[in-house]
């Protein structure tokens, strides 16, 4: 059983996948990588994953950095699998709650971008539907906005405000109905 | 962040938590100002809404997809201009086609014929009415017969509602999965029983007595012997079930539940007075996935002239030898005099079930009979994430000890725990990672020695907490806050 474990190991291993970015960049990446992106499951599954998946949304910058985020989660999904059937042992509840503060502290250091980059990435993750990314980059987005005013929001991403006075009292007021 | 498609803005913004910043985006820009009305579903309408029906055709217009609304009108007057009244409701279902929940608390211009409208609302799904004094029994059989999609209703302090045929035809129709009856003095749980066929897909039950009755009365046109017949239902599909200030006898009311029930997985006893260790066994024995239980329990002459909490450890031996998913168990204790053993469990059976179930979750209240040989079975129970202890008086620095080896421990919270001091709590924040560390008047806690101690520290000398649970040993829980969304 264990040599038949660590040969399917090794197939899995060996399944490696070339990604193709928007600047004609090659990535070589394992299967179990880039099956994180459900876009890229899909082709896979579908056969259509020779002579390499060129992804023309993306580009090589991002998708580096895409590749990043899906090596490490791709080993913390692996290792999730492997430690779910002897759940009760209390040891491995440690090892787990240290893992999953590990890939907590990739995942903090892994937003450490500029806004333009970090917006990139939500367009990538979006694009590649790897729900992970979308989750972690929409909710800093979510974090950097939270307990500002509408000016400060403005401020922050360069964003015009189109609304006129009178559409602004309104707004206001209907927003007193609805949140007295 | 305007050059991101509409969807990923609604990511982002369905991840802001409070309305204020849901607030301030929707005045950022016009963009931000349509995605973020696009994605609100719910809104809460109350007194300060003048005129009502004018600002709820606006706030349809502008929420299109608009599914859960909450008319509340707790302490209105006269000044603050007209209410919600039937018409206004009739209004409202013209331009809010899509409500599918619906709560009416404190409306006191709307009587039988605004619920009369209620069948204009065709996706209504769930039903909250909450304190209008003027609706009756048979504006309820009006909702039960007009609205077709309705599968949760919950009524609270509804006091002219009395004869039940509206509950009648509910359980003919058999598509309620959830009913809640919460202080409306004129239903009794025996009349409950004309559900019928409806507890068949029933989900989520809950009845509520404001005050306590003192003695199981059975007379009155709710009991008759020759009436068994009410009691041939089953309850398989029941899952959450409560009863709160409910006497009951040896199968004879709601209590028939409790051994009827297959399906269970949280079960809430506030002050069940007839509830027994036999009920508690084969209800234990018949739920194999029961996740979590709450006892509130007071003492009462048992068999002999026994003054103490009728259920013994043989409950809980029954729980812990029937129900290996049980992970969440709250016991409060209310009205025990330590001096004398009216807790009818002992440390023994609780620390056997704690150690049995994977318990996660566990709250203890005025347990007097836990003490710092309870706190080492703690330490043994590997899964404990959660521990609340209120009133627990009899546990010192020494329990504390036995806790800081928990190694599941992310969530403490101390309450009115005099026996221990800064030092015990000490031991447990250096040993251990938490999450969240509440104390609330534990007199020989000081603020120093739990700053900065977890993620989120709450301290207070005053303690809400401590209004908080004699209210609720008073007058029972509430299922539902007053403003849920």
């Amino acid at each position: 059983m264990a040599s038949a474990g660590s040969g399917d190991e090794k197939a899995a291993a060996a399944a490696m996948i070339t990604l193709i970015s928007s600047d004609n960049e090659k990535f070589e990446v394992t299967e179990a990588t880039a099956t994180l992106s459900q876009t890229i499951r899909h082709m896979i599954e579908d056969g259509c994953t020779d002579g390499g998946v060129p992804l023309p949304n993306v580009t090589s910058k991002i998708l580096a950095r895409v590749i990043e985020y899906c090596k490490k989660h791709a080993t913390a999904a692996a290792g999730e699998e492997g430690s779910s059937s002897s759940f009760s042992d209390a040891a491995f509840l440690e090892v787990d709650r240290a893992f999953l503060e590990e890939l907590e502290e990739f995942d903090d250091a892994f937003l450490e971008v500029d806004r333009a980059t970090l917006f990139d990435l939500i367009l990538a993750a979006n694009y590649l539907d790897i729900k992970g990314l979308l989750n972690l980059t929409c909710q800093k987005v979510a974090d950097s906005v939270k307990g500002k005013t509408p000016e400060q929001i403005r401020e922050m991403y360069n964003i015009v405000n189109d609304l006129t006075p009178e559409e602004e009292a309104e707004i206001r007021r209907e927003t007193q109905w609805a949140f007295e | 962040m305007e050059d991101l498609p509409e969807a990923l803005l609604g990511e982002i913004i369905k991840r802001l938590p409070t309305t204020s910043d849901l607030n301030s985006i929707s005045l950022v820009s016009k963009r931000l100002y349509t995605v973020e009305a696009e994605l609100k579903d719910a809104i809460y309408v109350g007194c300060g809404v003048s005129p009502v029906t004018v600002a709820l055709a606006s706030l349809c217009s502008r929420f299109q997809n608009l599914c859960k609304v909450e008319f509340n009108y707790f302490g209105w007057m006269p000044n603050h201009g007209m209410q919600l009244d039937n018409q206004g409701l009739h209004v409202f279902s013209s331009c809010c086609p899509s409500l599918t929940d619906l709560t009416l608390s404190f409306c006191s211009y709307i009587d039988d014929s605004g619920l009369g409208f209620l069948s204009c609302f065709k996706q209504l799904i769930s039903l909250k009415l909450k304190a209008l004094q003027e609706i009756t029994s048979a504006g309820l059989l009006s909702v039960a017969v007009g609205c077709k999609s309705l599968s949760a209703l919950c009524l609270l302090s509804c006091k002219n509602v009395g004869s039940v045929e509206w509950l009648e035809y509910l359980g003919k129709i058999g598509s309620l999965e959830e009913l809640v009856v919460e202080d409306c003095k004129m239903i009794r749980q025996l009349d409950l029983l004309a559900f019928g066929r409806g507890w068949m897909k029933l989900q989520k039950f809950g009845f509520h007595n404001r005050y306590l009755p003192n003695k199981f009365r059975f007379d009155g046109p709710s009991y008759m012997p020759s009436r068994q017949s009410r009691y041939d239902f089953c309850c398989d599909g029941l899952k959450d079930l409560t009863l709160v200030r409910i006497t009951t006898e040896a199968e004879i009311g709601l209590c028939s539940l409790l051994r009827k029930c297959k399906g269970l997985e949280n079960l809430s006893l506030y002050y069940a007075l007839g509830v027994h260790d036999n009920d508690m066994i084969t209800l234990a024995q018949n739920n194999r996935n029961l996740r979590s239980i709450s006892l509130m329990l007071t003492p009462q002459h048992c068999e002999g002239c026994v003054f103490r909490t009728p259920l013994t450890d043989n409950s809980l031996k029954a729980l812990a030898l029937s129900c290996p998913m049980l992970q969440s168990i709250e016991l409060t204790f209310f009205g025990c005099v330590p001096e004398y053993p009216e807790i009818g469990f002992t440390q023994k059976g609780l620390a056997m079930l704690i150690q049995s179930c994977p318990i996660r979750d566990l709250a203890l209240g005025d347990a007097d009979i836990f003490d710092d040989e309870g706190m080492k079975a703690l330490s043994s129970a590997r899964f404990l994430e959660s521990l609340k202890l209120v009133s627990c008086i009899a546990i010192t620095d020494a329990g504390m000890h036995h806790l800081a080896r928990s190694p599941s421990l992310i969530n403490l919270t101390l309450e009115l725990c005099d026996g221990l001091t800064d030092d015990g709590v000490a031991e447990v924040i250096r040993a251990r990672k938490l999450e969240s560390l509440t104390i609330e008047k534990c007199p020989r806690i000081s603020l120093q020695a739990v700053q900065g101690a977890a993620k989120t520290v709450h301290y207070t000398d005053d303690c809400p907490g401590f209004k908080e649970w004699v209210e609720r040993c008073m007058y029972g829980p509430t299922l539902y806050d007053h403003q849920s969304f």
